[in-house]
């Protein structure tokens, strides 16, 4: 497989940072545009304001109609996705190779400014809350842990508020919360635009040509909202009931590394996620563990997330004291001369999980511009490949080791079973 | 989509290989289908196991020890059992694509789990089984498969339970394993950077552990040791079903089943785009209707179920639960309006743009081509598919999508089933036609 040539960044005058990451030649290309505002950025009692400006954005801008952003991608077959994570919002697009110059082109002009009126956000607000009830409330599990957890892990309400929303917060949000919102945060100093796959010289140059034109700012440039968190000094469990939960889960969550400063130690610790063993017949627990979404999507502090389905009645206590067994005894295979099987493929293990995670839609443009916005450095995600940091496992195991974890036991509503 | 490159020919085991050459790839994805036809509910719990316990090697005392073994080759692989076949998915280094290509087919051919093994297969299957049981699609789709195939029909049971699994005894798993699972009939697609192997002419290295090439491959060369098929019962004139759900829970599901002809049937394109236009993507008429007029829906989708001998299309969304009867209605009154008086041109064309090529968008990567392309060889269909539907777009008038829509979606074709948690709340009758 031939090499693919490097990604380059460039900053438009107008101060938005543009990577163009030529890629796969199969005839597609992806837009991704990433937004340096999420729910941790939430005004005080506006909780979810950042996925309803998610939703909003689609809601027409100055040249494109009201659901014209769909129509004109899906014309061309083309795939369309947002989401809001803890610091940023993204937005994504794959697309023809052709049609680039074009997509980009509906980026900008929402990127310019969004139709916001009533209608549109009295609507949204009605789909936030089906999407909840329907994607979160009504899945098995759905939400977990991070409907749970964040509120033992973390103090400041920055990190612990829910940030699907609270819909009765939503309903009082109104057309001049979202116009603040959009001023403050929507600058193109704080947005990249990253263009990936079979790019066509000419379709690049519409490209930027159409985001150099979204309207420069004046003042201050966004700056991030603080999320320092102050470390934990013990355990911290929570136990709850959740009515979505057919059986006991638990999860428990530790302060990962930061991954600009300490890139192997991070990647290491994402490797664990894969390769911890968790046995302990006695409380049911079984080989699940694993990380929560995409490594090094937030801003650090970041956690790291364990999770297994034990036994009912079993106390969160028993239970992190056999996680801790599990990674006691990881550490001391590691430290055996002779590899046990799951080391001695753990590399062609975290190389195939890395690769089914390219299978998302669009997600080499996505982590480009997501490591681009988040820590400055859109090819991070190559210094933070688990599967070249396995001899920094012993200091991850140490590091996961040497620090108080924050766990949550959800249960059944009406028993344990 | 224009058809990817290919070299096919028929094996000595009997399976249809079919070689793709994608020198972007980093993996060489496989994609075996191999059919196994359930007999009826108690066989399928058999079947089920048998279907997990493929990759069971002689050596292997449990699921991970086989997991560990292509590991230690550089590549990962899983079994996913269904309704009509055993899908074996494996992902390795293109030169390990002999080894791996030898080691299924003695997998397939010469069955050989430990006993510990295949007790250690039903008791993962259970558990899995345990926790999937809250999920209510489980639920929505027993209702549907009963109603649409039959009761007695080996495609009804398609959705089993844990006490299902209790009366399977891992000897009659074995011999299952042994009698009825084998590779005539099935189809093998292999897709990855081939270059190191010749590109596509390594076709007939490729062939070779399967016995070597004995015949051309396609629908027409088919196996004669294959499995007869079950034969696809048609609309049967079935009313509306409600799946109960807990009184507590806010969200109502409909779901929508009805019989619709194969990939290979002139009809099935003017359907597909019919079923695009209703709700198959965010421009379609329910989409636009329920989620962004009213804000009812999250989504809406449309598509089809494709299996060996019988083809569905099915339609689904989630809504508040006192809106169901709303949406419903809505939903009815789009389904015949889509017959009478239809879709217009640029309606159409708007559809057909999205189906068509989306298809080269979504399959744009190795894995998913690999996957949607072997589902299409499954089913007796090529690689050419998207291509001959691109065509067949063209040529394609609203009277013809019009036609197609009234007759597949009529209302005895149709089954329906509402999960809906309100006590006081039955089915309503069917809309007249």
């Amino acid at each position: 497989m031939t090499p693919f040539p490097a990604p380059t960044l460039e900053r438009l005058p107008n101060g938005l940072r543009l990577v163009v990451a030529p890629g796969a030649r199969a005839g597609v290309a992806a837009v991704a545009v990433h937004v340096g505002v999420g729910f941790r950025a939430e005004p005080p009692g506006a909780s979810g304001l950042a996925h309803l400006f998610e939703h909003l954005m689609f809601a027409g801008s100055a040249h494109v109609p009201a659901g014209g952003h769909f129509a004109a991608v899906e014309a061309g077959g083309g795939r369309v996705g947002a989401h809001t994570r803890h610091d940023h919002t993204e937005f994504f697009d794959l697309v023809a190779a052709p049609a680039l110059g074009e997509t980009v082109a509906l980026e900008a002009d929402r990127l310019a400014g969004p139709r916001l009126d009533q209608h549109a956000l009295s609507t949204q607000v009605d789909v936030i809350a089906a999407e909840i009830a329907q994607q979160v409330d009504a899945v098995p599990f759905g939400g977990f842990p991070w409907r749970q957890l964040p509120a033992v892990l973390w103090r400041s309400p920055t990190s612990t508020h829910d940030g699907y929303g609270d819909l009765a917060a939503l309903r009082a949000v109104t057309l001049e919360d979202c116009e603040r919102f959009f001023e403050r945060w929507y600058d193109p100093r704080n947005v990249v635009v990253t263009l990936e796959g079979e790019l066509e010289p000419r379709e690049v140059d519409r490209a930027r040509e159409a985001l150099a034109a979204v309207p420069a700012r004046t003042g201050p440039a966004p700056t991030p909202v603080p999320v320092a968190e102050p470390p934990l000094v013990e355990d911290r469990h929570l136990t709850t009931v959740a009515a979505n939960a057919p059986a006991p889960a638990w999860a428990a969550g530790f302060r990962m590394p930061d991954p600009v400063g300490e890139p192997q130690l991070h990647a290491a610790c994402t490797a664990l996620a894969t390769l911890l063993p968790l046995h302990a017949p006695a409380l049911r627990l079984t080989g699940r563990s694993g990380w929560y979404g995409v490594p090094a999507d937030a801003r650090t502090p970041d956690v790291l997330v364990l999770s297994t389905h034990p036994r009912p009645g079993v106390a969160p206590e028993p239970l992190a004291a056999a996680l801790r067994e599990s990674l006691a005894a990881l550490a001391e295979d590691v430290r055996r001369s002779t590899p046990s099987a799951v080391l001695r493929t753990a590399a062609a293990r975290l190389r195939h999980q890395a690769y089914q995670r390219g299978e998302r839609t669009a997600h080499r443009a996505r982590r480009l511009g997501a490591t681009e916005l988040l820590f400055g450095d859109y090819r991070l995600d190559e210094r933070l490949d688990p599967a070249d940091a396995l001899g920094a496992l012993p200091a991850a195991l140490a590091h996961v080791l040497d620090q108080p974890m924050a766990s949550v036991l959800v249960t059944p509503a009406g028993g344990d079973a | 989509m224009r058809a990817p490159a290919r070299q096919r020919c028929r094996t000595a085991c009997g399976a249809d290989l079919v070689v793709v050459d994608r020198p972007d790839a980093p993996f060489a994805e496989v994609r075996w289908q191999v059919p196994l036809v359930r007999r009826d509910h108690a066989d399928a719990a058999v079947a089920l196991v048998a279907g997990r316990a493929l990759l069971l090697g002689p050596l292997d005392g449990d699921a991970a020890a086989a997991q560990q073994r292509v590991l230690e080759e550089g590549g990962v692989w899983s079994t996913t059992p269904a309704v009509d076949r055993v899908t074996l998915s494996a992902t390795v280094p293109a030169e390990r694509l002999p080894w791996l290509l030898g080691e299924l087919r003695d997998r397939l051919e010469s069955p050989a789990p430990r006993p510990e093994a295949l007790q250690d297969a039903l008791a993962t299957e259970r558990t899995r089984l345990a926790a999937a049981v809250a999920h209510r699609e489980l639920g929505l789709h027993r209702l549907l498969a009963r109603h649409r195939w039959g009761p007695e029909h080996p495609y009804a049971h398609a959705v089993l339970e844990p006490a299902d699994l209790d009366a399977v005894d891992p000897a009659a798993v074995l011999d299952l394993l042994t009698t009825r699972v084998h590779p005539a009939g099935s189809t093998l697609l292999v897709l990855g950077p081939l270059g190191s192997l010749g590109g596509l002419d390594a076709l007939e290295l490729l062939a070779a552990p399967l016995g070597g090439a004995v015949g051309p491959g396609g629908p027409s060369d088919r196996d004669p040791r294959a499995p007869a098929l079950p034969a696809d019962p048609g609309p049967r004139g079935v009313p509306p079903q409600r799946l109960p759900v807990a009184p507590h829970e806010p969200t109502a599901s409909l779901r929508l089943w009805a019989p619709a002809p194969p990939r290979s049937h002139p009809e099935h394109l003017p359907l597909h785009l019919a079923g695009m236009a209703l709700g198959g993507y965010f421009g379609s008429r329910l989409t636009q209707e329920l989620r962004e007029r009213r804000g009812d829906v999250y989504g809406v989708t449309t598509g089809f179920e494709v299996l060996a001998s019988g083809t569905t299309w099915a339609l689904s969304l989630e809504c508040p639960a006192d809106r169901i009867g709303a949406v419903r209605e809505t939903v009815h009154a789009a389904l015949a309006a889509l017959g009478d008086p239809g879709a217009d041109e640029q309606e159409l064309e708007r559809a057909a743009a999205y189906a068509l090529q989306g298809a080269a968008v979504g399959l744009a990567s190795p894995a998913a081509l690999a996957s949607a392309g072997s589902t299409v060889l499954f089913a007796g269909d090529d690689l050419d598919l998207w291509e001959r539907q691109a065509a067949q777009a063209a040529t394609t008038t609203p009277d013809q999508v019009a036609e197609v829509a009234r007759s597949w979606w009529r209302s005895d074709a149709l089954v329906e089933v509402v999960a809906d948690p309100r006590d006081d709340a039955g089915v309503p009758a069917p809309p007249q036609d």
